[in-house]
């Protein structure tokens, strides 16, 4: 664990055994009933100020105490698009499966990424200080595995589209492949070297190298080259894979 | 049959005995005129005592009678920003030895309004949250978590 996580931890697990002081409360509204209190918000005088503990932004952790249960609720750090897909998926696979965690929360609170409901019931049947445990080892973890996720997606992409085009490089001729993804798609050929015409004129930038071979296509003033660099064109082609 | 929800209507909230978040605390004794022109005279006298370098002073100044409650928003603003000034212009070096000169009142003040930084950031605030987090575990060694109890459990937001 980094050195500046751990502080961020530290203030966490600290709040978190603070408010873990439940007890059984039945609900003063409805007769023979036991509701989360803060998840009912019916009496004020059953709930206590919620705390907010944050590193920067992006990553923080709002816990609301109240009599009988508490919320946690995590904001994960999300640098960018693929992280925030892979956060969403990650918890979101998770709680669709909430029963499995016994006290994961099956939506976030609005703002934040996960939460956790963990009411005087669980504390009762579980151990405090492994509950409060559980939570840190989650939130050491949630970023681990997400940035682990991010590399081996990277890595698998790359190896798709090198798969791809090797294959098209045998093939040869005039009548190349196509990758498509969102509004780019682009044909390849192999004659003596790379080439790529694109259907989408915004490619621009993409400037040719040594050797270019032209195939007769869609507009000549659509067309854009490469050089038979293969590495630049995996990497041009991943962009839009 | 009926334009509203009226199953949904709160019938609770129109009785007469029915118990309002502001009945839980005393209001501030002092008014919000008096809490803000007291939060004035506080604020500047930290900024003269911060700049003579008096950082235990300038926190004790602060974290007694704090402003709270509703409707004196601006004197809590001032003195949360007196605060964090305080906070930011400490050396780590000294934070021990100030935090074990406070009285427990004061300690849980003080934690109070690290909370409130926290909430802060990303909201403008220039406070950091190293700086903060660092406060907090060293307050939490010197009160225990008792004081965050006593942070949760009071009703007079600061």
């Amino acid at each position: 664990m980094s050195n500046t996580l751990r502080p961020y931890l530290n203030a966490v697990r600290a709040t978190l055994t603070a408010a873990l002081t439940l007890e059984n409360f039945s609900s003063q509204v409805v007769e023979r009933h036991n509701k989360p209190e803060v998840e009912v918000q019916t009496s004020p005088e059953a709930l206590l100020k919620p705390l907010i503990v944050s590193r920067n932004e992006s990553e923080r952790v709002l816990i609301e105490p109240s009599v009988n249960a508490i919320r946690l609720s995590i904001s994960i750090k999300q640098a960018d698009e693929i992280e925030k897909i892979l956060c969403h998926k990650f918890t979101r696979f998770m709680m669709m499966r909430a029963e499995g965690f016994v006290i994961l929360r099956r939506k976030p609170i609005p703002g934040y990424d996960i939460s956790f409901l963990i009411t005087n019931f669980h504390s009762e049947s579980m151990l405090k200080h492994k509950l409060v445990d559980f939570i840190i080892q989650f939130m050491e973890d949630v970023d681990k595995e997400i940035s682990e996720m991010k590399l081996s997606l990277n890595a698998r992409a790359r190896i798709v589209a090198e798969s791809y085009l090797s294959t098209t490089e045998l093939s040869g001729g005039c009548a190349g492949s196509k990758i498509r993804s969102g509004t780019a798609s682009l044909d390849m050929a192999v004659e003596n070297g790379w080439m790529i015409q694109a259907l989408q004129p915004d490619i621009g930038g993409f400037s040719g190298g040594t050797s270019h071979q032209f195939l007769p296509g869609p507009p000549s003033s659509y067309r854009l080259t490469c050089s038979n660099d293969k590495a630049d064109l995996f990497d041009f082609a991943f962009q839009f894979a | 049959m009926s334009e509203y929800a009226f199953r949904k209507i709160n019938i609770d909230a129109l009785e007469e005995d029915v118990l309002l978040p502001s009945d839980l605390y005393d209001p501030d004794p002092r008014g919000p005129d008096g809490a803000l022109s007291d939060a004035q005279a506080k604020s500047t006298e930290v900024r003269n005592l911060i700049s003579r370098g008096d950082i235990p002073g300038a926190l004790n100044a602060i974290l007694s009678d704090p402003p709270y409650g509703d409707g004196v928003d601006e004197a809590k603003n001032l003195t949360t920003n007196a605060l964090l000034l305080i906070l930011n212009s400490t050396r780590a070096s000294e934070i021990p030895g100030i935090l074990k000169s406070l009285g427990q009142e004061q300690q849980d003040h003080l934690m109070a309004y690290i909370y409130k930084g926290m909430a802060a950031i990303g909201q403008g605030s220039d406070v950091t949250g190293s700086v903060l987090l660092n406060w907090h575990s060293q307050l939490t060694e010197v009160a225990g978590v008792g004081c965050i109890v006593r942070v949760m459990a009071d009703r007079r937001t600061l």
